[in-house]
């Protein structure tokens, strides 16, 4: 053996043994390979080998499968039914099934990639079968399948526009529900930008943009037109969201519309609705609200608003009871509402109960409450509300004042009563109780009639009656009725006043008027007067005593003065006869004596005609006539001329031409009366008698230089009978009665003296 | 020689006054009693009556002599207090009528009568 034989050799060793160990690795791949290996022989067809997981997949054992024809094999009977495969297969030499179902011993169908071809094995042609399962891969493909074909449904027949766009915008995929809705068939939408396919629409570029960049928008509504209805626009719901690839890059967007335009016209026209209702509420005088049952604000008119302080939107969705109840109400408006909700109060409700208003001030309101059901169910309670804050305010205040007023009647010191239109006693206050010694349990409710039963022990009516019935005279029922504006008052005797015993009564009665002025009934105020009565009885009579004493002494005057006149005219009569007669027959003393006769008794005739001119001169009337004041002066002077040249004074008169309207017999006494003074009070001097025009008046004034006025009986000198001296000659009535005439003349007197200096009397008349 | 009637209830009054008017040449005559006075007032050319007399006073002549329609010429006289009063108060009843005082009948009666009688 040479080397080239060596190397043949150790080549042939060498050849062997990767033979070997090549054999060695496919028996490896062979016993472990996942895919099912049968070996065939060429020639026969018969099956030589199989490996382990095609026996397990299968389900045949070892020897079920060699030395068998491959169709004598169960399992590819039915498949592999010619041997045609086999014909095909050794001309071929291969065979591909991408999908052949076989059976498993125990029935079982599984699917599977089978792949045949010739070769050399160990030699030998051989025919190589390769099964892999594919039911997992199948099963999936099935699944797959089915989804698309659900898909591609479901896009072609929804009632929802679908579609896809490519990056640029194109459409690749338009359902029919878009096209639709588009009115555009679908071919015109494929590879054509949407800004081109709906002009009309507004620019969706920018939201498209940011799905191209990952973001989804999930109903968006945007309105516009499309070919479909052109003129009108409409309304849709959107969805843009990116479709990914696997590797998870966007691929383009996908788009799902839904039309609403009908729905948004609805809405539209809800919401119109709603506002017009609003504005209902709005102008309605109360305040509507209305309340959720999760207590929530839900509306609320603008007169709610108002009241409370806030505007709309910050009262709707509060809780109403948390925020616009009182703390102290808050418990009990909740039951109210939760018997409401319940369905417990059932149609329109009456309530009030207090909210806050913005600053924490309450009002009262009135309610009126009415459930709105849905499907039978409480959807949210509505309640109008008035405020009545002033209201009960003002019928609180009015409560309150007549309770007040009945209780000033009840403690009203007069016994006072009051009667309703009926004449029932509705007032009987605690004097009257005590007046009559009935109390107002017994009265009250009681006809008026009662009243005069008790107090006159007949039945009679009252003066509050009486003004409830005008057409009774109540002239025959009191001794005095009289009215005082719509009131009467009333005197009267009552035989039963004061707890039985007799008395007089002043009466006061007054109709009571509501406030719109219709008559409702009569009070009466009764006031025992009996003490009073008694003290004016008394009065009356002291008065009339001294009105008759006083005219007892008029009368007595008179007749003293007719009976001193009669003999003092017989005794002035015969004096003067003698005097006028006989002078020449007498001598000179018996002259002189009848003369002092006859002066003295014209004296006391004076005198006394003086004292009846002062206690009657009101019944004296003036007789005005135009007077010479000089020559008045005159004749009056002239009387007292012998006097004063008795006593030695002197006279001195003077004084202005002066003429006037007044009564001279008047004047002439007051200014006699003024000498009279003048001649008797005065023993040296002069007397002084001047007159004079000093405005609208004259004046006349006599002074003397005699004994004067003591200062302290300056104020009395004018009065009657009063004397200085009450020694000193004369009645004392001669000042008293000048003062007297000066007033009754329309002037007055004065006087003006110096103890010890003289005096002076003026008396002042107006000058006419 | 004109003839004078008096009533007057006081006879020293009247008789004083007789004389007085005897003296001025009046025939003048009186009687106590009024109611006689009036009777015989007939004769008379002028009555000289006392107003206040006890039994039937000179108011009650009046009158007679009113309802009997006699017209005789009157001049009543009195004691009475207010003369001015009184006086005015009869003159208002019977027109012409003349009063006086009975303290001033020297002074006043004799004009008096003339101007009645003229």
């Amino acid at each position: 053996m040479g080397p080239t034989r060596d190397i043949e050799l150790s080549e042939r060793r060498k050849a062997e043994r990767q033979l070997r160990e090549s054999e060695e690795r496919y028996r490896r791949l062979f016993e472990t390979t996942q895919d099912g290996i049968l070996i065939l022989d060429f020639d026969t067809g018969q099956i030589t080998d199989v490996n382990p997981y095609m026996i397990s997949l299968l389900g045949y054992t070892h020897g079920e499968f060699l030395g068998k024809k491959l169709w004598e094999v169960g399992a590819f009977r039915d498949v592999i039914a010619s041997k045609v495969y086999f014909t095909v297969l050794r001309k071929k030499g291969y065979v591909h099934y991408e999908d052949l179902p076989l059976e498993t011993k125990e029935g079982r169908t599984i699917e599977v990639e089978f792949n045949s071809y010739s070769g050399q094995v160990n030699g030998r042609m051989a025919i190589h079968c390769n099964i892999h399962d594919i039911t997992e891969r199948r099963n999936v493909e099935i699944a797959l399948l089915r989804n698309r074909a659900f898909l591609a449904t479901l896009v072609a027949k929804a009632p929802v526009g679908f579609a896809f766009l490519d990056r640029e915008l194109r459409y690749v995929t338009v359902n029919k529900a878009l096209a639709k809705m588009n009115g555009i068939p679908i071919k015109k939408h494929i590879s054509r930008t949407v800004a081109k396919v709906l002009p009309k629409l507004p620019a969706m570029a920018p939201v498209f943009k940011r799905v191209l960049k990952g973001e989804s928008f999930r109903n968006i509504e945007i309105q516009g037109e499309t070919p479909k209805r052109p003129g009108s626009p409409r309304s849709w719901l959107a969805n843009y969201y990116p479709v990914k690839g696997e590797s998870g890059a966007i691929l383009g967007i996908g788009l799902v519309m839904v039309e609403i335009t009908e729905l948004k016209k609805a809405e539209a026209d809800l919401l119109y609705e709603r506002d017009r209702i609003k504005n209902y509420l709005d102008l309605v005088g109360v305040i509507v609200v209305a309340i959720g049952k999760d207590r929530k604000v839900i509306m609320i008119n603008r007169k709610g608003c108002e009241l409370l302080g806030y505007d709309e939107h910050e009262m709707v969705g509060r809780d109403w009871f948390q925020n616009f109840i009182p703390k102290r109400m808050r418990k009990e408006v909740l039951r109210t509402f939760a018997k409401v909700k319940s369905g417990k109060m059932k149609g329109v409700e009456h309530f009030e109960n207090p909210v806050i208003a913005r600053g924490g001030q309450e009002r009262l309101v009135s309610w009126h409450n009415i459930n709105v059901m849905q499907n039978d169910k409480f959807a949210y309670s509505l309640s109008s509300g008035e405020d009545v804050t002033e209201k009960r305010e003002a019928e609180s205040s009015l409560v309150e004042s007549r309770s007040r007023l009945r209780q000033l009647l009840e403690f009203l010191p007069d016994p006072t009563f009051a009667l309703d239109l009926n004449g029932k006693i509705t007032l009987w206050n605690k004097a009257m109780a005590d007046l009559s010694g009935l109390g107002a349990g017994r009265m009250l409710g009681k006809n008026s009639s009662a009243i005069g039963l008790h107090f006159y022990g007949r039945r009679r009516p009252v003066a509050a009656e009486l003004l409830l019935n005008p057409d009774q005279s109540g002239d025959k029922l009191y001794d005095s009725l009289e009215k005082v504006g719509d009131m009467s008052v009333a005197r009267n005797f009552v035989p039963r006043l004061n707890r039985g015993k007799p008395g007089y009564v002043w009466v006061m009665a007054k109709p009571i008027h509501d406030a719109g002025g219709r008559l409702v009934g009569a009070i009466e105020s009764v006031r025992d007067v009996t003490a009073q009565k008694r003290n004016e009885r008394e009065l009356i009579e002291e008065k009339e005593k001294v009105e008759a004493l006083s005219r007892a002494r008029d009368r007595f005057i008179a007749d003293i003065t007719h009976e001193l006149k009669t003999p003092l005219s017989v005794i002035l009569l015969h004096l003067d006869m003698v005097l006028r007669n006989d002078s020449g027959r007498r001598d000179e003393g018996t002259l002189q004596s009848y003369d002092l006769m006859w002066r003295n008794a014209q004296r006391l005739s004076r005198s006394i005609e003086q004292i009846m001119h002062l206690t009657n001169l009101e019944a004296v009337s003036v007789h005005e006539e135009k007077v010479v004041l000089r020559q008045l002066m005159g004749n009056v002077v002239e009387e007292y001329l012998p006097l004063m040249r008795s006593k030695g004074l002197v006279l001195d008169i003077r004084g202005p031409e002066l003429s006037l309207r007044c009564d001279p017999h008047l004047l002439s006494m007051v200014f006699s009366n003024f000498m009279s003074n003048a001649v008797k009070f005065t023993d040296r001097g002069k007397i002084r008698v001047r007159w004079a025009a000093e405005g609208d008046s004259v004046s006349i004034t006599v002074s003397d230089t005699g004994m004067g006025i003591l200062p302290e009986n300056r104020g009395k000198i004018f009065g009657k009978f009063f004397k200085e001296n009450p020694d000193a000659p004369g009645s004392g009535i001669g000042l008293a009665l000048s003062s007297e005439i000066a007033k009754k003349m329309g002037g007055k007197t004065e006087y003006h003296a110096e103890p010890g200096k003289g005096s002076a009397f003026r008396i002042i008349i107006p000058r006419r | 020689m004109k003839r004078i009637l008096i009533i007057e209830d006081e006879p020293d009054v009247a008789e004083s006054i007789k004389m007085f008017l005897k003296k001025e040449g009046y025939d003048a005559e009186y009687t106590l009693d009024a109611i006689a006075g009036v009777e015989k007032l007939k004769g008379f050319d002028l009555l000289l009556l006392d107003l206040i007399m006890p039994k039937v006073s000179g108011r009650a002549v009046l009158k007679e002599i009113k309802k009997r329609k006699i017209t005789t010429p009157l001049i009543v006289f009195s004691a009475v207090g207010l003369p001015v009063v009184v006086g005015e108060e009869l003159r208002r009843d019977y027109p012409g009528l003349v009063f006086i005082q009975k303290t001033e009948i020297y002074s006043e009666l004799i004009p008096a009568i003339k101007s009645l009688l003229k």
